[in-house]
């Protein structure tokens, strides 16, 4: 480039005033900074506690937000439980009070449970599918329901944590009043043939370029499928973002009101707190399910049983996200065509991301207000369900 | 080393002064950066087999005298650390593929861009954010094009490869030093887990 235009863009660039601006924002950034502690960072503070444990696994109620009340005298919804994935901590369904789709939950008087996987180290290497869906999945839905006295209930499933409800679900019909899946990936071929590249999944191309053989291997060497490896993965999906969040757009977002700070550190901290998965149940995740798409073929086993979408009988709302580039939509869509014929089934599209359908204000609202409608009333779970036909 | 000391320091010369200049997105720029890093990692692996070599020769001095016996003076773990370089050497290759797509990928649309007309109002938010979607648009069609899955394989490949180099070094080092392994841990695990499946199976069926 010549020097002439070299000299007339500088100015562009780097104007006074532009600099000043940028040097007042920094230094905000820094007070509001320094005005932080640790505990004003806090992530998941919607008052719960521990009902029930196996092994390293926990299940949480949340208390009532009207103290006062008891929610099992009046309980009139089925519960729900929650299960989350088991690439990111459960707390980012309630990151702040704000943005809480528990709290959503619990203020229009839902029963609300929630699973703490927990954190695996390399000693819980050997958990799998068997283990997670089970029996840390099936002992806290058999809790739930002999503490409640009731039949059924309501499953609430996350990507991982949907394709958890998913599969035990189909294994247990009847223990399910409804089920609800968030960005679940069902079919993890769909995308294959989108035209666009954004809408062709990052993961799902990269683990169908890996062999088993490459997949086992990586996974083995490690012990785990290591949080900070499955970050970078998510980072890099990403990369310009990535690069200006930690780069210019850092001084943006730590430079507006102190809220908007803590709003930024709370969902870094939720972000970067990323658990290591177990091996085995990693490889079944990467290579039963990403590589050679076994769920919809019913060929995916759970303790020896074929996971069979089409049991699923019980209505079942599927929430996505248009602009997901985790779990591409048509992964999750691809569920209406494998329910069983008595299914209610209905789809639910955010105009939001993966992590932003719960972390918006507005994805948020839309979330919880569809989940609410849509679990059954207490009635419906006292009694025992009809037979499979 | 192989090459002249001069000249490696020239070659990290050429590689910065291309990759920092922050209007150096013509083509020749690009691509004098590149071969700039291209003959970086030549020269830094001409000194590494250089130095190999003479490892192996002193290793294999006696081997060729009949009668001699094989000495395993440092028990495998010397082959092991070799091993191990070996791997992180191609670890480094392989990274240094990967970063170099997402460099070209990243500059793309500099290169193609029209500079021609430039002016100083051409550059306020909404051209700036108009830019970033390009680089953004180029780094997403990158990552879903065949040479990258294939750098990446390589990537993983490499990664699995040099952390099981690196784990079996420092298991030889635990062995010879009276420690557990993670290998042992393993083995105990999973018996662990086992034991654990058969005591949950056993209770459900307690009345």
């Amino acid at each position: 480039m010549g020097a002439e235009k070299e000299i007339a863009m500088n100015p562009a660039i780097w104007g006074v005033s532009d600099l000043a601006e940028y040097q007042a924002k920094m230094q905000t950034g820094i007070e509001n900074l320094a005005d932080i502690h640790d505990c004003d960072v806090a992530i998941g503070e919607t008052p719960k506690d521990a009902v029930f444990s196996i092994e390293k696994v926990t299940l949480y109620k949340y208390r009532p937000l009207d103290s006062s009340c008891t929610s099992d005298e009046t309980l009139t919804r089925e519960p729900i439980l929650i299960a989350y994935s088991l690439f990111g901590r459960y707390n980012m369904l309630d990151l702040q009070s704000d943005r809480s789709v528990v709290r959503n939950l619990l203020a229009q008087g839902h029963t609300v449970y929630i699973i703490d996987w927990g954190n695996p180290n390399k000693s819980d290497r050997w958990l799998s599918y068997d283990d997670y869906v089970g029996r840390y999945l099936s002992d806290c839905v058999d809790f739930i329901c002999h503490q409640q006295n009731i039949e059924r209930l309501t499953l609430f499933g996350i990507c991982e944590g949907g394709t958890f409800a998913a599969c035990y679900a189909s294994l247990f019909p009847e223990k399910l009043g409804a089920l609800v899946l968030a960005v679940t990936p069902i079919d993890f071929h769909a995308d294959l043939d989108a035209e666009e590249p954004r809408k062709r999944g990052y993961l799902g191309g990269m683990m169908r370029q890996l062999s088993p053989a490459q997949i086992t291997d990586l996974i083995d060497s490690f012990g785990c499928l290591p949080g900070h490896l499955s970050g970078t993965v998510f980072r890099e999906m990403t990369l310009l973002d990535t690069c200006k969040k930690y780069g210019p757009s850092l001084v943006e977002a730590v430079s507006g009101s102190k809220e908007a700070a803590l709003n930024f550190l709370r969902m870094e901290k939720w972000l970067l707190d990323r658990p290591h998965h177990p091996a085995e149940a990693a490889k079944q995740w990467l290579i039963d399910l990403y590589h050679a798409n076994r769920l919809i073929d019913g060929s995916f086993l759970v303790n020896g049983q074929p996971v069979l979408l089409e049991n699923l009988n019980m209505p079942v709302l599927n929430i996505y996200a248009k602009h997901d580039h985790i779990i591409p939509p048509p992964e999750s869509q691809a569920l209406k065509g494998l329910v069983g014929n008595d299914c209610e089934y209905r789809e639910l599209e955010l105009n939001a991301g993966h992590i932003g359908a719960f972390v918006s204000r507005r994805a948020n609202a839309a979330i919880s207000e569809a989940i609410s409608n849509w679990i059954p009333s207490i009635e419906h779970a006292k009694h025992p369900p009809q037979a499979l036909s | 080393m192989t090459a002249d000391k001069h000249d490696f320091f020239q070659q990290w010369a050429d590689f910065l002064t291309g990759a920092v200049n922050p209007f150096a997105f013509d083509e020749q720029t690009v691509t004098q950066s590149k071969r700039g890093a291209e003959q970086l990692f030549e020269t830094a692996d001409d000194a590494y087999q250089t130095m190999l070599s003479h490892y192996d020769r002193l290793l294999s001095r006696h081997a060729d005298k009949q009668g001699v016996p094989a000495l395993d003076t440092f028990m495998g773990f010397d082959l092991k650390l070799k091993d191990m370089a070996d791997a992180y050497a191609d670890l480094l290759g392989a990274m240094a593929n990967l970063n170099a797509l997402n460099f070209e990928a990243a500059t793309a649309p500099f290169r193609c861009a029209d500079l021609a007309g430039f002016s100083p109002e051409a550059m306020q938010r909404p051209f700036e954010a108009k830019w970033q979607s390009f680089v953004d648009e180029s780094l997403v069609e990158m990552q879903r094009s065949q040479a990258y899955l294939t750098a990446k394989s390589d990537y993983v490949s490499c990664l699995a490869k040099f952390q099981k180099s690196y784990r079996s070094l420092v298991e030889s080092f635990q062995e010879y030093n009276h420690a557990p392994t993670l290998s042992e841990f393993e083995d105990l695990t999973k018996q662990m887990h086992e034991l654990r499946r058969e005591l949950w199976a056993l209770k459900k069926k307690l009345p």
